[in-house]
């Protein structure tokens, strides 16, 4: 054997590295058998069991099958695996006996030993039989084979370590089936010597592991030990284990740091923290970067090698395995942790340098990930590389901060130096990625030589990543990256390709509500606003940073003073109106109408107080504020109506807006909620209903996009409604916070008004509302013009003067100076006018205007033509006036009915003193009012010159309480006969008590009657005597009553009626006399009443004696005696009667007519003898009475007493006390 | 803790929202143990359905970069979204609520949970920050569910409004300053 011939097989770190396998013994028979060897032991896999409780894997094995030498063989301590020969062969093709003895027998003695110093168990002899050389030497060993000899000499106990392979180069079934034999045996061996020989390495690995907190112990040694079970791993084709090894590593390595950044250092680790010098990325083409590999062997890697290179192992695997998803993920994750890392080791790192590192890496590993991978699966996994570039693309930017590419003047010297130093360490570009265009060291290079490079690298970077996230659906980090470029055109002075990022990601966060994103976001709009000069939405951006919560009071306060500070720079050119949403300017919190109802007549005066709250920092002066009014012709008069008013009107004419949510929840919260109402159709011609429904109202508000919360940054949104009518106030300073603004309208046309828009202006920029919501309404309405006349008091007098209210509402009409009200009035009724009387004209807010006109109505002529039908009781005559009144606005007269009462109630009675008359008039006030009375007169109109009318009464002036009564006496005297009737008039001037003198002459009060047959005929005289023998009357004794009537005067006409009798000139007349003590003081005992035929002539007396007895005692009044006419029942009167009457005639009647007496005369004004004459025409079929009117009979002894003493026996004394 | 899964499970249901959480922690004076943690963190959360992520509750300590973690957390809804949708595919029995590591910044972590009724925790932690692991953070998570739990119980509370209880803020801020 010839070692020199094949020289120590380098270990070369590729793919093709298999498990070392020795041959010994007939190199020629290995030669001629090793194609088909190497081409079938891979074949069939073979169950690996494992150690460790792994999991069996169905394994493919192949092998380096090299000549045996004694120095492949590891010495002690050695701990190279890839190196480790698994396996011993020894060859042999002998069948001779002869030749075994002599040759391989030592042969194979000599490898044993050789095996054996160095205690490798695994090894097999492989005997090949050949047929065709057997069949020569059949007869040589008939029975003992080579192989039994061989078994015998080597293999004790251990048969099976020699194998037979039949005909090998035979296409045989035989050898089919020996060769199955000894590869499975072959394959097993294997297996066995991989679990016996990788347990070992591993124990002692672990072992090593173990020690590592031992002061000398080197991670980097420790790394090369693992590594190596890496390296087998993946020789076995087992990547998934190997990749294992190097996640442990990974993560001892990372525990190292972190228990370093703890405080736990340990010393190897300082060796990792040497000054970053070199950054040139992850290098990911090569299986295996044997140069890191070195550093790391020979102590001398930094934390970026350790790392760059371990990833790219595990990249390496990751890719074996048909993960490049992971790789990237990893890598994602490597490049934040040796951030991380070197920031915990306090590495000193040239400032980009690490940026650098990371962009390099980034790109690398996506070329590396796009290199094993097609399109399309690139294309759908974008989730997994997108970080990268994202990463990637930051890096780049940060960089092109670093060093001065972002600004406009280029970089400075300083910016430049910085530049070389970072390109110095990328060191020179790898030979592997030479000849690629599109390196990452190349790419690097390029975008940090130029301004344009970086420009067009980061632009391409950018883009890429935006519509990666976008295509996958992260819009959030697409707006997040477009920001960043945003805010690079902002550097590179490119606000117009700035813009669309910006408004991009803005729309985002409003429609998330995210705050503060939104805050930042429009600072940097509005710059972008303010060099892009839009002014509109600059300003509008503007106005909502300075009604930002989120901003300091500084920053409010600049975009409030760039507002304010733009519209007093376009004061002098009017013209240009530049419209801005309101809503960000001032808030409109509540709206209060004056009147609360809203609804004025036509001309009527609203107010309307309108709550805005500013939201400014700064109080702002607005030149104008005004609200748009829309207006519509009223349709339906419902609307004016109470009930309508009731149920659409607050109470308080206060309508309260929702706050406008703050820039917060603007998707959620702000919507309003659902306003529904009933709708019901009735069919016009039965009215049945054929339609209901509900109507949402604010379905504008609720189905709005939700997008369109954006919308409220584009200023074009808020148009300026030029309408007819508005609400104006000029000059309003608003002060941050809420403010009261009113405004008054004088309302013109009738119809109802929306309130639609509400603006503000500050020079030329109108700050718009241009919806207020809910709606707010307010209704002009008109009306016909009225007049009204009512007295000022609760009720007008006949007599006096008194005021009345003219009120005329004039509706629609409107006044105008020499307007007139044309009043047509009766005589009776006068009217006065003072000259310094003048209409008023008042103005009631709640009742539409009415001009109110006083005038002096005049009296009317108290008596006047009353009513006789008057009303019983007190209450006081009326009589109604009409007043006709031609009023400017009508072509008509207006006529209106004045009701006067009558303020007295006079009744007159005929007192009689024998044959002396007086007359009684009894003038009773009805009213509330006091009345002066005077020059009270009473005339006779029957102008008879003999009779007198005398006054008694003393005072010429009287005053007459309200509800009082004034009688007034005159006796009446005659010197001849005087006539059966007397017809009087009285009269009695009044004037009212309270008020001073009036200068009109009023009226007197006066009452006209009659007085009939008030001449005396007889004289009733009553006496009452004791019983003789006595001195006084006694109770209970009986006294004589006596009676007398006395004919007065001859026969005259009152007496001409049918009680009449005339018997030869000789008149008497019936009358019935009637004893009636009402009181019951005295008992008549036995007749009480009786008919006497009276003579008619002068002093004819009639005596009737009667006999009473006293029931009590004192000075009792005598019994009534009554006399009446008694006529005959033939009367001619009785036709007339009826039943009714009948009854009535009683002597119970009679008692009634007595009794009424004063009543009926004060019911009946005038008249009333006749009256009471008349109601006793109401004859019977019997002799009828009628009583004696009251002037006829006169009772003489009325008033008179007697004295009645007690009878000594009574014993019960009864006191009556009065 | 029946009673914790049990609100958890029932009082939750009929309302869908985000609710991200981040969760800064800051400083690290001890690493073995989380009792010594001093965390300093910001939260968000967030409620609405699926695709209204605006926040519910936002919280950082400290206050200063508070902007960045803003934009982060609202970033990382993208992925919360991603990861919802992919478990609706695939473990919509399983009930596991937490979606883990959202995505790894250069400087910060961010985790993500996210309730049956889509409300969606977040929490931001610094990467430094090496002793919270991922149990660590899932009972975080939970114990933020347990407490967003009683919130949503309070009547008084409106669905979708900022969370404004003393008592939810309390458990945050126990869970972002020091409990050594």
């Amino acid at each position: 054997m010839d070692a020199s011939e094949e020289p120590v097989p380098p270990v070369i770190y590729t793919m093709e590295n298999k498990p070392i396998v020795t041959c010994a013994g007939d190199q020629n028979l290995f030669t001629s058998i090793y194609p088909t060897l190497s081409q079938q032991l891979p074949r069939e896999p073979m169950e690996w069991r494992r150690s460790y409780g792994r999991a069996p894997k169905m394994i493919h094995l192949e092998s380096n099958f090299v000549q045996f030498k004694e120095e492949l063989l590891p010495k002690e301590g050695n701990k190279a695996l890839l190196t480790f020969p698994f396996l011993h062969i020894y060859w042999t093709e002998c069948c001779d006996t002869e030749v075994y003895k002599a040759t391989v027998k030592d042969d194979l003695t000599k490898w044993q030993n050789v095996l054996k110093a160095h205690s490798s168990v695994d090894w097999l002899i492989v005997v090949v039989e050949n047929d065709a050389k057997k069949k020569n030497k059949t007869n040589i060993l008939p029975r003992t084979s080579i192989v039994d000899k061989i078994r015998n000499d080597f293999c004790n106990k251990q048969s099976d370590r020699c194998v037979v392979l039949s005909d090998p180069l035979k296409d045989s079934s035989r050898t089919q089936e020996s060769w199955n034999a000894f590869l499975t045996k072959l394959r097993t061996l294997l297996l066995m010597s991989f679990t016996k020989n990788l347990g070992k390495f591993e124990d002692d690995m672990r072992t090593l592991r173990e020690k590592r907190t031992e002061p000398g112990w080197s991670f980097c040694d420790y790394f090369m030990v693992q590594e190596e079970l890496a390296f087998v791993f993946e020789m076995l084709q087992q990547f998934e284990d190997a990749l294992v090894q190097y996640d442990e590593l990974d993560a001892l390595f990372s525990q190292y740091v972190v228990n370093f950044g703890a405080g736990d250092g340990a010393n190897w680790l300082t060796f990792f923290c040497q000054p970053v010098k070199s950054w040139n990325g992850l290098i990911l083409r090569k299986p295996i970067d044997m140069e890191k590999r070195g550093l790391i062997q020979r102590q001398e890697a930094t934390l970026l090698d350790l790392r760059s290179y371990l990833f790219s192992r595990q990249c390496t695997l990751l890719l074996f395995l048909q993960r490049p998803w992971e790789v990237a993920q990893r890598a994602l994750e490597l490049l934040h942790s040796c951030v991380q890392e070197l920031k915990l080791l306090e590495v000193s790192v040239p400032p980009g340098a690490l940026d650098c590192w990371v962009f390099l890496s980034c790109l690398e590993v996506l070329q590396r990930i796009e290199g094993c991978c097609d399109r399309a699966q690139i294309d759908s996994n974008i989730a997994h590389t997108v970080g990268l570039w994202s990463y990637a693309t930051e890096k780049l930017k940060s960089l092109g901060y670093l060093c001065g590419l972002v600004s406009e003047q280029g970089p400075n010297s300083e910016d430049l130096n910085r530049t070389v130093d970072l390109l110095a360490g990328l060191g020179a570009e790898r030979p592997e990625t030479a000849n690629t265009a599109q390196s990452p060291y190349k790419k690097l290079k390029e975008a940090l030589s130029s301004v344009e490079a970086f420009e067009k690298h980061y632009l391409d970077l950018s883009h890429a990543t935006i519509e990666m996230y976008t295509s996958i659906g992260r819009i959030r980090s697409a707006k997040f990256v477009g920001k960043d470029l945003a805010e690079f055109y902002m550097r590179k002075k490119s606000p117009q390709k700035a813009e669309i990022y910006l408004q991009g990601a803005l729309k985002n966060y409003l429609a998330e509500g995210w705050a503060l994103p939104i805050t930042h976001t429009r600072k940097q709009l509005a710059e972008c606003q303010k060099h892009l000069g839009q002014i509109e939405n600059y300003l509008q951006t503007s106005s909502l940073l300075a009604s930002d919560q989120h901003l300091t009071e500084n920053e409010r306060e600049y975009f409030c003073r760039e507002i304010l500070s733009f519209a007093n720079r376009q004061a002098d050119s009017p013209g240009h109106k530049i419209v801005l949403p309101m809503h960000s300017f001032a808030q409109l919190r509540d709206l209060r109408f004056t009147p609360p109802n809203a609804v004025v007549h036509v001309g009527g005066v609203l107010s309307v107080e309108v709550t805005v709250c500013s939201q400014m920092p700064v109080p702002v002066l607005a030149e104008q504020i005004a609200v748009s009014v829309h207006f519509s012709v009223e349709k339906d008069s419902y609307r004016k109506t109470a009930e309508w008013l009731a149920k659409h009107k607050t109470a308080n004419g206060v309508v309260s807006f929702p706050a406008e949510t703050s820039p917060f929840p603007t998707s959620q919260n702000s919507l309003p909620a659902l306003e529904l109402c009933e709708v019901f159709e009735r069919s016009p011609s039965d009215s049945s209903l054929h339609t209901t429904g509900i109507i949402c109202k604010n379905v504008h508000m609720l189905l709005r996009k939700q997008e369109s919360g954006a919308s409220l940054e584009a200023p074009s949104g808020a148009a300026l409604e030029a309408g007819a009518h508005m609400l104006k106030r000029t000059a309003v300073t608003l002060e941050p916070g809420p403010n009261a603004i009113t405004f008054r309208t004088q309302a013109k046309e009738p119809g109802t008004y929306t309130l639609r828009q509400l603006c503000a202006s500050v020079g030329p920029v109108w700050f718009v509302l241009p919806h207020i919501y809910p709606l707010v309404q307010y209704d002009v309405y008109s009306q016909e013009p009225q007049l009204h006349v009512e007295p000022l008091a609760d009720s007008l007098l006949a007599g006096i003067p008194q005021k009345v209210k003219f009120t005329v509402t004039t509706g629609h009409y409107t006044v105008k100076n020499g307007d007139s009200l044309q009043l047509s009035n009766v005589e009776a009724m006068l009217i006065l006018c003072h000259e310094e009387n003048r209409a008023v004209i008042y103005s009631n807010m709640r009742a539409p205007a009415t001009g109110g006109e006083s005038t002096m109505l005049g009296m009317t002529e108290p008596h006047g033509k009353h009513k006789d039908t008057q009303k019983a009781g007190h209450c006081m005559a009326t009589m109604d006036h009409k007043v006709s009144i031609d009023c400017p606005w009508s072509i008509y007269s207006t006529v209106i009915s004045l009701t006067f009462s009558m303020p007295f109630r006079t009744t007159h009675s005929l007192l009689s003193s024998g044959t002396r008359k007086y007359v009684q008039v009894c003038v009773q006030n009805l009213s509330e009012l006091d009345f002066q009375l005077s020059d009270s007169h009473l005339v006779d109109t029957g102008d008879s010159t003999d009779l007198r009318l005398i006054p008694l009464n003393t005072e010429s002036e009287q005053r007459i309480h309200s509800k009082q009564a004034v009688f007034f006496v005159w006796e009446l005297k005659w010197t001849r006969e005087p006539p059966p009737s007397l017809h009087c008039r009285f009269s009695i001037g009044f004037s009212p008590a309270s008020e001073e003198r009036l200068s009109v002459p009023l009226k007197p009060y006066t009452y006209e009657f009659q007085v009939d047959n008030f001449l005396t005929l007889y004289t009733v005289r009553a006496e009452i005597s004791p019983p003789p023998g006595t001195e006084l009357c006694k109770t209970g004794s009986l006294c004589s009553l006596e009676v007398s009537v006395t004919r007065l005067s001859d026969l005259s006409e009152v007496d001409k009626d049918e009680a009449l009798t005339e018997c030869d000139d000789y008149f008497s007349t019936k009358l019935m006399y009637e004893v009636v003590d009402n009181s019951s003081n005295w008992a008549v005992c036995g007749k009480s009443s009786g008919v006497i035929s009276m003579p008619v002539a002068a002093r004819a007396t009639h005596r009737v004696h009667m006999e009473v007895m006293p029931l009590f005692a004192g000075y009792l009044p005598l019994p009534d005696v009554r006399l009446f006419k008694y006529l005959p029942h033939h009367s001619a009167h009785s036709s007339q009667l009826d039943a009714d009457s009948w009854i009535e005639n009683d002597s119970l009647s009679v008692d009634k007519h007595v009794d009424d007496q004063l009543d009926s005369g004060s019911v009946q004004s005038r008249g009333s003898t006749r009256s009471v004459a008349s109601s006793e025409h109401k004859g019977l079929p019997m002799p009828r009475l009628r009583a004696l009117p009251p002037g006829q009979a006169f009772n003489a002894s009325a008033g008179t007493q007697v004295l009645v003493i007690p009878s000594q026996d009574d014993h019960v004394l009864e006191v009556s006390v009065t | 803790m029946a009673l914790q899964r049990w609100r958890s499970e029932t009082s939750l249901d009929g309302f869908r929202g985000s609710l991200p959480v981040p969760l800064r922690l800051q400083e690290l004076e001890c690493w073995e143990t989380a009792s010594m943690m001093r965390p300093g963190g910001g939260h968000v959360l967030g409620w609405g359905p699926a695709q209204k992520n605006y926040p519910l509750y936002i919280r950082s300590v400290p206050t200063e970069n508070e902007l960045k973690f803003h934009y982060m957390v609202h970033t990382s809804l993208d992925v919360v979204d991603e990861k919802i949708s992919a478990m609706g595919k695939a473990l919509v029995d399983q009930r596991e609520l937490y979606l883990g590591l959202l995505y790894p910044t250069e400087d910060y972590k961010v985790y993500g949970y996210v309730t049956n009724s889509k409300v969606k925790f977040v929490m931001v932690v610094d990467s430094s920050n090496t002793a919270l692991r991922d149990n660590e953070i899932r009972s975080m998570f939970r114990k933020l569910h347990n407490s967003y739990t009683d919130v949503m119980c309070n009547p008084f509370y409106n669905p979708g409004d900022r969370i404004q209880s003393r008592a939810f803020d309390g458990m945050v801020t126990s869970m972002m300053i020091p409990v050594c």
